[in-house]
């Protein structure tokens, strides 16, 4: 993903921050705020990045009743 | 009193007990006086329970002398970091301003268990304001002010369990519980000099105490060596109904392996951001281990550990505190950067929070085989001292040392140890720290119990504060 594309994502994220929160927050917090976000936007780009081995399975956590019917 | 126990081993003043040489109200008092005369000035003490801590020695003491003598933890003062709930009406305060009177009506499980084994509550100690989940950047981030190092009131105690840190460090209590959700056990270790223990994750149940990150939370000791870690440790963990996620496996402490060349692993890159003088002192390490160790260079499976790490935490805790995010309350929070950080956390992509559990997963199958080739791997516990209390520590998001070791050992619940491993010329201590397999507590605590009866920084404790000896 390019920088160009990394600005989009965070003005974007700000935007959805801002329609969520923007009645709770200090306009002296915006520019910290979107300093964050860029933090955010970087470290998931860390995390996009990463392959996975996909000989792993993919997780299969959701099983609520499994052990009342083991049983 | 016979005997001052002031840092002491846990041993020591059990044995004390055990053999009526002093009475646990007698020790009890004894702490409860320098927890009034010492915990505001370093800022390591939200409550001090006092008629809590009254009422539970006078019952240790009447169970002793009619020969109902528990075990090791009988009539053993203890303080317990702000996030376990207490009922008796002593306020949970989160370490922050909005919880300050936030009243429990059931003991988190620890306290539970501590409490059973005639272990005697002294105080609630200080932390970070919601265990440092906000993006706090200072030592100020909390409702107590910023705690201080019991090496130089100048310094910081580290964080998240600061205070208790703080009070084993201050002789304020003979341990300390904390939790660690990523370096807040190992951090205040470093920096105050004690030894701290985070278990493996699901090891103690976490009932009763306040989540910031449900797949990274773990409880915790911090106390005086090694070997307290692992007797604290053997009281506090077990299955527990009310904690699904606390694992079924029974664990009893076993300080007595024998003595065998130990196997461990440094990484290659284990001091490329650490001060001089933590690197001088690692390496002064490496050398008291190869006495009792065959140690190999190693680099780990090439992953974004940091980041998987944090876009867990930062998305776990934006659900946890969603109500608190959405009701405003963070505008009430200590340190200025807390009080936006829940909003920019809410950005967090599930497909991103998705991807760093997957990746977790793979790298937990990934890491044991390596892990199984040693008994453990070890590097500095930080890459620096105690930092000033009025600085800054680090950038607002990304953190400026490398912590691939806290990052990896928290991600996938592996359990490590931090205990002292020297001084910096400012007379402040750093620390080693000893990670290990899943459930291999013993192993990474023989090891540091092994360092530690070949080293003396873990006897060593601020001139001042030995005055009263």
């Amino acid at each position: 993903m390019g920088s160009t594309d990394n600005n989009n994502e965070e003005q974007l994220l700000w935007d959805q921050v801002y329609l969520h929160f923007g009645h709770l927050i200090s306009e002296d917090d915006f520019e910290n705020i979107k300093e964050s976000i860029e933090g955010i936007v970087d470290n998931t780009r860390e995390i996009r990045l990463a392959k996975l081995d996909h000989s792993f399975p993919p997780l299969n956590t959701y099983q609520p009743y499994r052990s009342q019917f083991d049983e | 009193m016979n005997k001052v126990p002031l840092f002491e081993s846990l041993r020591s003043i059990a044995k004390d007990i055990e053999r009526k040489n002093v009475s646990p109200v007698e020790i009890t008092q004894y702490y409860l006086g320098r927890l009034h005369k010492l915990g505001s000035e370093y800022n390591s003490v939200v409550t001090i329970t006092e008629q809590l801590a009254l009422d539970q020695a006078a019952l240790a003491e009447k169970e002793i002398m009619d020969g109902e003598y528990k075990g090791l933890m009988h009539g053993i003062p203890f303080g317990a970091k702000d996030l376990l709930a207490t009922k008796y009406g002593i306020p949970t305060t989160w370490g922050a301003e909005p919880f300050r009177n936030q009243i429990f009506e059931y003991n988190a499980t620890v306290i539970e268990k501590l409490c059973a084994s005639g272990a005697i509550l002294v105080a609630k100690l200080a932390m970070i304001e919601l265990a440092g989940g906000m993006g706090y950047r200072q030592p100020n981030a909390s409702l107590t002010g910023p705690c201080k190092n019991p090496w130089d009131k100048n310094t910081w105690a580290g964080g998240s369990s600061s205070g208790s840190g703080s009070a084993v460090g201050t002789g304020l209590v003979p341990f300390a519980i904390g939790s660690e959700t990523w370096g807040s056990i190992l951090s205040p270790a470093n920096n105050c000099g004690v030894s701290g223990l985070r278990p493996t994750y699901g090891r103690v149940s976490r009932y009763g105490a306040m989540a910031l990150s449900w797949s990274l939370d773990k409880i915790g000791p911090l106390c005086l060596s090694a070997d307290d870690c692992g007797i604290v440790l053997g009281h506090i963990s077990g299955p527990d109904a009310k904690d699904p996620s606390a694992s079924n496996n029974i664990y009893t402490y076993k300080h007595d392996i024998p003595e065998r060349p130990f196997k461990i692993a440094v990484l290659s890159d284990a001091t490329l951001n650490a001060d001089s003088e933590v690197s001088n002192n690692f390496q002064h390490s490496l050398q008291t281990l190869g006495r009792f160790c065959d140690i190999e260079e190693i680099d780990l499976p090439e992953y974004p550990y940091e980041a998987i790490t944090r876009t867990i935490m930062l998305a776990e805790s934006a659900t946890i505190f969603e109500e608190f995010t959405d009701t405003g309350k963070a505008r009430f929070l200590t340190a200025p950067e807390d009080r936006y950080g829940p909003y920019a956390r809410t950005s967090v992509l599930a497909k991103d929070y998705l991807k760093s559990i997957r990746l977790r997963d793979e790298i937990a199958q990934i890491i044991d085989p390596i892990l199984s080739e040693y008994d453990a791997i070890c590097g500095p516990t930080r890459g620096n001292p105690a930092s000033p209390i009025e600085d800054e520590f680090r950038g607002a998001i990304r953190g400026n040392a490398k912590d691939t070791l806290g990052a990896l050992g928290n991600a996938v619940g592996l359990p490590a140890i931090s205990v002292p491993n020297g001084f910096t010329q400012a007379g402040l201590p750093t620390g080693i720290q000893f990670v290990g397999r899943a459930y291999a507590e013993n192993t990474i605590l023989s090891l540091a119990n092994h360092f530690q009866k070949n080293t003396e920084w873990h006897l060593k404790h601020p001139s001042e504060l030995l005055d009263e000896i």
